[in-house]
């Protein structure tokens, strides 16, 4: 049984688009590796940060919305915390629209 | 009696009250109204929020911190304070 999951990624803004497509290119191929499926892709371009980030006053945040199976989600992340250019990145498991009974957030990661 | 001319107004939770309201960390602006201009998160003896969803809140606070959507204090530096003696 696939869950939709949500992940915010906090890309750095030197990436430049070519640089972001091909990280993203390189989650997207490991969600349907993983027999999951990309829902929504979702780009909110480069942002003024809060705080700075390595550095960085500015960033590039892309969000995921995704299915995947549950015990894949850890090698997402673990392929998320290998990719250089990932400054912050979290994940939330999304309410299930089937189940509406099941406790809607809950896990979350942090770089 | 002099002080208290009058009474305040009852406080209610907002979230209660429209249950449309989107409590989620990449919400920010709605976010920003229940933290100070320093960034602390405000009491819900102040704001009127319910426990229910103070609770929810100030997670949803703290996620957005951690991804730098929210800031943790007012006085976040970029530049390194040195010191010259």
């Amino acid at each position: 049984m696939n869950m939709t999951y949500e992940t915010l990624l906090l890309l750095s803004p030197e990436l430049g688009s070519e640089g972001s497509k091909e990280v993203l290119d390189k989650l997207t191929g490991i969600i349907e590796r993983d027999d999951g499926l990309i829902l929504k892709n979702d780009d909110w371009g480069i942002k003024e940060l809060a705080y700075a980030v390595r550095k960085q006053s500015r960033g590039h945040y892309v969000r995921l919305e995704y299915s995947l199976p549950p015990d894949k989600v850890s090698e997402l992340e673990r392929n998320i915390r290998n990719t250089d250019g990932i400054f912050k990145f979290l994940t939330v498991k999304l309410e299930q629209k089937a189940e509406s009974d099941i406790d809607s957030k809950t896990g979350t990661k942090e770089d | 009696m002099a002080f208290r001319k009058f009474a305040p107004r009852k406080k209610f939770c907002r979230f209660c009250a429209n249950k449309d309201i989107d409590l989620d960390y990449k919400n920010v602006d709605l976010l920003r109204d229940f933290i100070t201009d320093r960034g602390k998160i405000i009491a819900r003896r102040i704001t009127g929020t319910c426990a229910k969803h103070q609770r929810r809140l100030t997670g949803e606070i703290k996620r957005s911190r951690q991804m730098a959507l929210l800031f943790y204090t007012a006085t976040h530096s970029t530049q390194v304070h040195k010191r010259t003696i």
